[in-house]
């Protein structure tokens, strides 16, 4: 068994959903879309595969939801990896300085965070518009942010969620585990689908996939 | 039995059969007609039809006036009825008035205690179903008031930052400054994660 999996172009095919959940990957794609759709040549043909896809769901009334992962994903990708980010800038700051750059961009963050503060307070705030940036984009696109709910000191939803994830990961080799607390998230949310250009997604018997 | 006039007796006759219709149609509802001059439930077309005092499967003390009706009408105008009875008529939609059918004032006030019995138990029903929820009332109102209250802080939070950050225009912001030289590779969200 397999998840349902439906191709954006077969859209119009498939009983219309309500509420699909978006996985952090589409959002991001919709963001490089929004950022960069006045410059053609640098567009991927996923970012507009992805925006005609949004635009379609949004034409037929669907809603779109996320949760805080979908956030922080995003937001976590624009701040730090996408183009001129604090990776970037980091390698870039200790190349410049003549240090020697650890293997890895994370490690090169820290290292200019540790060594270098004021430097690396300078280069954020070169970029730090991209936090609100992001909110802004989230609102403009309609995403809905619905999970976690409140009522931590009398409702364990939270634990809940976290074991459907727990079930999914344990059965599904294909997908990493934040994606399973996406599914999860997804399920709790009562969304007839997921959006996901994630390939492990479509392993996942159950779900209503999505993709390009 | 006591021997009727030939026209009494096609009369009759011509009632048993269209009653016999009736009873058909209310076999296949699910509805016995039951003769309220016997002690057992079995089906009967006899005399004492018109009143019946029992129900049996589906047949309430609700529908029960329609029947005296009908029976009425079989007794009173028997080519009122048609031959081909339909279910319809049981099932229509015209609400019971007993100023639209005559009624005897004993079969009347045998419905108003029905109805009044039947109120009585969905009162209690509901009287039960509420002592069932009142249990839960002290945690509804808690996750109430909870809720209530995180929102409210989650508002000023949100106002709060929204001062700070003034993160209106920031997209158009970043739409200046972060356009691409090049496209960005298919995997990047992956290897970016």
């Amino acid at each position: 068994m397999a998840a349902q999996a439906i191709q954006f172009a077969n859209y119009a095919t498939f009983p219309k959903p309500h509420r699909v959940y978006a996985d952090s990957n589409f959002a991001f794609n919709l963001l490089c879309y929004e950022l960069n759709h006045t410059k053609k040549q640098v567009l991927r043909p996923i970012d507009t595969d992805c925006y005609n896809f949004y635009q379609t769901l949004m034409n037929d009334g669907v809603e779109l939801v996320g949760s805080v992962y979908t956030f922080s994903e995003v937001l976590h990708v624009y701040c730090f990896s996408y183009p001129r980010g604090m990776y970037e800038l980091s390698v870039a700051f200790l190349q410049q300085k003549g240090l020697r750059v650890p293997p890895s961009k994370s490690q090169a963050f820290k290292c200019l965070l540790r060594s270098f503060p004021q430097d690396c307070e300078a280069a954020w705030q070169s970029i730090s518009h991209r936090v609100a940036a992001t909110e802004e984009f989230f609102d403009r696109y309609q995403f809905r942010l619905l999970s976690p709910l409140p009522s931590p000191k009398l409702t364990n939803i939270t634990r809940n969620v976290l074991n459907f994830a727990s079930i999914l990961k344990d059965f599904f080799v294909a997908i990493e585990a934040t994606d399973a607390l996406h599914l999860s998230i997804a399920a709790y949310l009562n969304s007839d689908a997921v959006i996901s250009l994630d390939r492990g997604f479509l392993t996942v018997d159950g779900f209503t996939v999505y993709h390009a | 039995m006591p021997k009727l006039p030939d026209e009494a007796q096609s009369r009759r006759m011509r009632t048993y059969e269209a009653l016999g219709e009736l009873a058909g149609v209310l076999a296949n509802r699910g509805l016995v007609l039951i003769d309220s001059s016997k002690n057992d439930s079995s089906p009967s077309l006899g005399r004492d039809y018109a009143v019946p005092r029992r129900s049996v499967g589906t047949l309430t003390l609700e529908r029960a006036p329609h029947l005296e009706f009908i029976y009425g009408a079989v007794e009173q105008q028997t080519s009122w009825v048609p031959s081909g009875l339909s279910g319809t008529f049981l099932g229509s939609e015209r609400a019971f008035s007993p100023t639209a059918y005559p009624l005897s004032e004993s079969t009347y006030v045998e419905f108003l205690k029905a109805t009044k019995r039947d109120l009585e138990g969905r009162v209690a029903a509901l009287e039960g179903e509420l002592a069932e929820i009142r249990v839960f009332w002290p945690t509804i109102k808690k996750l109430i008031e909870e809720y209530t209250s995180a929102g409210r802080r989650v508002g000023l939070m949100q106002q709060e930052f929204a001062a700070r950050h003034l993160s209106k225009g920031a997209l158009e912001i970043a739409k200046a400054r972060d356009v691409l030289d090049r496209p960005l590779d298919e995997n990047f969200f992956e290897e970016a994660e």
